[in-house]
């Protein structure tokens, strides 16, 4: 009776998992492998004779340019976007759930709203904040006598100008869960802190902080995911006519959609593909190794 | 929540600085609207008009003369919705299966299939699209469609939630001599409702937000998703911000309306997925 109950229970389990599985054989880990082994191969799109070249394309990118104006644009860029999100985000969930605010709910409601609205049209938004001859940046900057700058065309602007755009983007998600850990710390702490005299500051980088560490280490994680696959935000602002370069801000995952799928360059662009994921997963465990550490020391 | 005592000033200076962040927050979709009713002449004036004096529905006239508006929002909500019901099923029946039944090689085929969570699309998006050449599913709603039928994130994220969903419910059942499927469909599944619903608002937002796989998938207007349709309109036409602004307020009206009135809901589905 018992066996052919637990058989009955493992014939369902497989019959609703194995299809499922399939699914994920066939549209993930076959391509996530294919990625793997097309990047030792110089298959390019339309030939169809290719050879095993080994590691040459992961050696070759190291002396190619594009790939280097690529991974040291993507590194830059998620380091700023981590640091100036986080802090904004984290500074101000900290204001909220900390100081008396009127209106908490509103607040969050606008600050959230660029979250939900998607990237192309908010990108139009900004595309005519910064427009050179009629933006109304260059102009507010003209008033303080600062003369126009074609923010998205200059290769020195370009970055920082799409940063703006994605710590606005950005702020709201991370507020939103800063906000949630925060919440789930008990007064008492912060009470008891208070009676024994803390100060404000005190109680924010003795008890918050540490207590908030779990959330920090996920929004980081987070962070240096969504810095380093950025693509539609950059795709947008500097792929337009009017900005037509289309170099002044390249970005890993840009350049693999351009060298793959614009080049056609296949093996090349599967090697950068990998280099992307070896650079996240890098991070990531670095991430979790120092928070252990970090740990420790308490 | 503190009681509404009086003010510190200390306290009044953090309100107003959370206020004029809002104000940058919102000040956007402010420009966007009123330069999305301004007439050609009164958008490129200087210095700009920050109210206009003159409003004209020009722009969005041109926007549904050029594009075909409706077409775009049936090709972007089939791919959302599509994907929300797929993903969302899919997810909630593995991570159901892997938390509460014993079955050969579960931990290998969890494993394997939670990994890919790991890998960035932008690693596997070309062998996907190869696929799909393969197929002749290039250009066509089904090759759009395809790899949003199952999520990793979503089925940890489910198995999660089932992990702390009580086993006597289940035991119950059976004893009634309900059949496994009946108890999944019956009692499991719909106990896990708010977690479903979460899901579901994290995978429409990012499908609705999704601009590479629709970029490297269609090539005719006809299969474009708003994202693309948007982003080719802004590449291809001269620059009109009129028309551009006209253009994307199309598509950002439902959703602020959307977020406004469910924004709670929407709030902790979008953050709380990435959470758990």
């Amino acid at each position: 009776m018992r066996s052919s109950l637990e058989r009955k229970q493992t014939g369902f389990a497989l019959a609703m998992i194995l299809p499922i599985f399939a699914l994920y054989a066939i549209l993930r880990i076959y391509p996530i492998l294919q990625a793997f082994y097309l990047s030792l191969t110089n298959y390019q799109l339309g030939i169809r004779k290719y050879d095993f070249v080994g590691l040459a394309n992961y050696v070759d990118l190291l002396s190619n340019l594009d790939f280097l104006v690529s991974l040291k644009n993507s590194l830059l860029f998620a380091a700023l976007t981590l640091v100036f999100t986080l802090l904004i985000a984290l500074g101000v969930a900290l204001v909220m759930s900390r100081m008396s605010i009127r209106g908490i709910g509103l607040l969050q409601t606008v600050i959230f709203m660029p979250v939900v609205v998607s990237v192309v049209p908010s990108a139009i938004i900004w595309n005519w904040i910064y427009e050179p001859q009629y933006g109304i940046l260059n102009y507010v900057l003209s008033l303080v006598g600062v003369s126009p700058v074609n923010w998205l065309f200059n290769k020195d602007t370009a970055l920082y100008a799409v940063l703006v755009f994605v710590v606005w983007r950005w702020i709201g998600y991370y507020m939103i869960i800063f906000w949630v850990g925060l919440r789930a710390i008990p007064d008492a702490y912060v009470e008891a802190a208070k009676i024994d005299g803390a100060g404000a500051w005190k109680i924010v980088r003795s008890i918050l902080l540490p207590l908030l560490r779990p959330i920090v280490l996920l929004a980081t994680v987070l962070a240096t995911i969504n810095g380093f696959t950025i693509f539609s935000e950059v795709y947008v602002m500097t792929t337009g006519t009017q900005t037509a370069p289309g170099n002044a801000l390249r970005v890993l995952t840009s350049d693999i959609y351009e060298r793959g799928l614009v080049f056609y360059k296949v093996g090349q662009a599967n090697a950068e593909a990998i280099y992307l994921f070896l650079i996240l997963i890098g991070f990531t465990l670095a991430q979790f190794a120092m928070n252990r550490k970090k740990k420790d020391l308490y | 929540m503190k009681p509404r005592a009086k003010l510190h000033w200390f306290d009044v200076l953090w309100n107003i600085a959370l206020y004029l962040l809002a104000a940058v927050m919102l000040f956007p979709f402010f420009w966007l609207l009123t330069t999305s009713l301004k007439p050609a002449q009164y958008i490129l004036a200087v210095p700009p008009q920050i109210i206009p004096t003159v409003i004209t529905w020009d722009n969005y006239a041109q926007v549904f003369q050029k594009a075909n508006v409706l077409l775009l929002y049936f090709n972007t909500l089939r791919f959302a919705l599509v994907s929300t019901a797929c993903i969302v099923l899919t997810s909630s029946i593995a991570g159901y299966v892997f938390a509460k039944y014993k079955f050969p090689c579960k931990n290998i085929l969890f494993v394997l299939m939670i990994s890919t969570m790991m890998v960035p699309f932008q690693s596997y998006m070309i062998p996907l699209f190869l696929m799909m050449v393969r197929l002749h599913a290039v250009d066509t709603y089904i090759g759009l469609q395809l790899p949003y039928l199952i999520q990793a994130m979503g089925t940890f994220f489910m198995r999660q939630n089932f992990e702390s969903f009580p086993d006597v419910y289940m035991e119950a059942a059976r004893i009634e001599g309900a059949s496994e499927f009946t108890i999944m469909r019956r009692i499991s599944l719909p106990n896990l409702q708010s977690a479903m619903g979460g899901l579901a608002i994290f995978v429409f937002a990012s499908t609705w937000d999704n601009l590479i796989w629709p970029l490297i998938i269609t090539n005719t207007s006809k299969n474009y998703v708003w994202q693309l349709g948007l982003a080719v309109f802004q590449q291809r036409y001269t620059v009109d911000y009129g028309q551009f602004t006209a253009a994307a307020m199309v598509v950002v009206a439902p959703v602020i309306i959307f977020f406004i009135i469910f924004r709670t809901r929407i709030m902790s589905g979008i953050t709380l997925t990435g959470i758990k």
